[in-house]
């Protein structure tokens, strides 16, 4: 207990004040404050502000090359859109195109069909009456044959077959109903 | 010799430079420290007077001391800005970058844009405060439980006060006593001078009374210790084991968190004193007054 009140009283005597040791502190506080001052805040915001500088220059640097690319961009946007046209444009004139030889091509072909079919009914025609002329003059022939057969010598050959040829001639006229009548008289 | 080498080579000065006048400091503490038995408080130790007028100057411990520091701080700043590009990649670049922006947000924020410029002096007050009050950890006098050291701080500060406060002409000043009304002048002449008296007080009052406490509690220990396991035999009973372990808790909470406690308050109070003595709407009108004079 002695001793507590003895360091108490002891520490009365801490509690001094000085005038000059007071000054002295205060100019240790202004020293520390210039010598922060020059050498830790003076070359760390030079740093930084020169770090802010070449940062801003990138991003302007950036940005400028962000619009360029930008505009290169548009730039080959309208190109392509053109190029696009202009192979619809091809396509469609060349489908054209060939629709077009297409019908040429059919018409011709078409007509040509014709010409042939028509040339073939033609020769058939020819075929058929040439034919005719053929069954007649046999049917003559015979006729004659027969003829001279039934009546030898009575009749000469030439008088009956102008006689034959009337009858067929007029056989092949009345058709049918001659060669009915034919058929009733003989 | 490279660059390189020789860059490492100033780092190790620098360092050197930073842990020598602190250990020249344990060193003329241990020197000049005469033995004494029990528990003693006492101010900081005086190595020799200077006679001056009015009043004699004693050279301190406290005082020897916050010279060292501020001289191993002067290394410290050299040594975290050797080096300093416009590219950041050392971490003593980051650690600075982070002071510097730290404390520009804590000016910024708690005194606006006008002060802008105080930040190496907060800084300088929050680096001397806190790092005086952690000089205890080395064994040596803490500057900060001086009082005179504490006073010539406050006194610096109230000078700002006063300075800001004069912006406006000292007629302005002298008729801010009469404010609101003019028998109020006593209680503001006693305001104004309490601002430097309550800062000294305050800070010079947690550290001190916390080392204090510290001896006390060590010295009870001690007489604890010698009560309890006296009876061990020869040398054993001369140690003083309990005063293990409970001595260091108390010093974390005394010597460390106190100390940068007190650092910020008087940090703190430092910048809302000095901001708001500055009459900023009467200095603006002021200025727009004189620009219309002029033009």
């Amino acid at each position: 207990m002695l001793l507590l009140v003895d360091a108490m009283l002891q520490s009365l005597d801490v509690i001094s004040f000085n005038l000059w040791q007071v000054l002295i502190s205060l100019a240790n506080l202004l020293v520390l404050y210039l010598i922060l001052k020059h050498f830790l805040y003076k070359p760390i915001r030079k740093a930084l502000e020169k770090r802010q500088q070449t940062l801003d220059e990138e991003y302007s640097k950036a940005e400028g090359a962000r619009a360029s690319a930008q505009q290169y961009e548009a730039d080959w946007n309208g190109r392509m859109q053109t190029a696009e046209t202009e192979a619809d444009r091809i396509v469609a004139a060349s489908e054209a195109r060939a629709q077009e030889r297409d019908r040429a091509m059919l018409k011709d072909a078409k007509q040509r069909a014709g010409e042939i079919i028509r040339q073939a009914e033609a020769e058939a025609e020819l075929e058929k009456k040439k034919a005719g002329q053929e069954i007649r003059q046999n049917i003559i022939d015979l006729s004659a044959l027969l003829a001279e057969q039934v009546l030898p010598g009575q009749l000469d050959e030439e008088g009956h077959e102008a006689l034959i040829d009337s009858v067929i001639r007029e056989l092949d006229k009345t058709g049918s109903d001659g060669a009915a009548g034919y058929r009733g008289r003989g | 010799m490279n660059d390189k080498t020789k860059f490492r080579l100033i780092d190790i000065l620098l360092i050197i430079g930073m842990i020598l006048p602190l250990a020249a400091a344990m060193a003329v503490k241990i020197l000049f420290t005469p033995y004494e038995e029990g528990i003693a408080v006492h101010g900081a130790l005086v190595f020799f007077t200077i006679p001056m007028p009015l009043q004699e100057l004693p050279i301190a411990e406290s005082q020897i001391n916050s010279w060292m520091l501020i001289i191993s701080i002067f290394f410290f700043c050299l040594f975290m800005t050797h080096g300093t590009k416009e590219k950041a990649d050392t971490k003593r670049q980051h650690i600075c970058e982070w002071i510097v922006e730290k404390t520009d947000s804590l000016v910024g924020e708690n005194m606006g844009e006008y002060f802008k410029g105080f930040s190496p002096f907060v800084g300088a007050v929050l680096a001397l405060s806190a790092f005086s009050s952690l000089l205890s950890l080395l064994g040596l006098y803490a500057p900060t439980s001086d009082i005179n050291i504490i006073a010539g701080w406050a006194i610096l500060v109230f000078l700002l006060i006063t300075y800001y406060k004069m912006k406006c002409g000292p007629l302005h000043y002298l008729k801010s006593f009469t404010e609101p009304v003019a028998v109020m002048l006593p209680m503001n002449i006693i305001s104004e001078i309490a601002t430097p008296v309550s800062m000294t007080f305050r800070h010079y009052g947690n550290v001190m009374s916390g080392s204090i406490i510290s001896i006390l509690i060590a010295a009870a220990l001690q007489g604890l210790s010698r009560l309890l396991l006296g009876w061990l035999p020869g040398v054993l009973g001369e140690i003083p084991f309990l005063q293990i372990g409970l001595p260091a808790v108390l010093s974390v909470y005394f010597d460390v968190f106190s100390g940068m406690l007190q650092a910020f308050i008087f940090a703190m109070l430092t910048m809302m004193y000095v901001s708001s003595a500055f009459p900023a709407d009467d200095y603006a009108a002021r200025q727009a007054r004189k620009r219309k004079k002029n033009a």
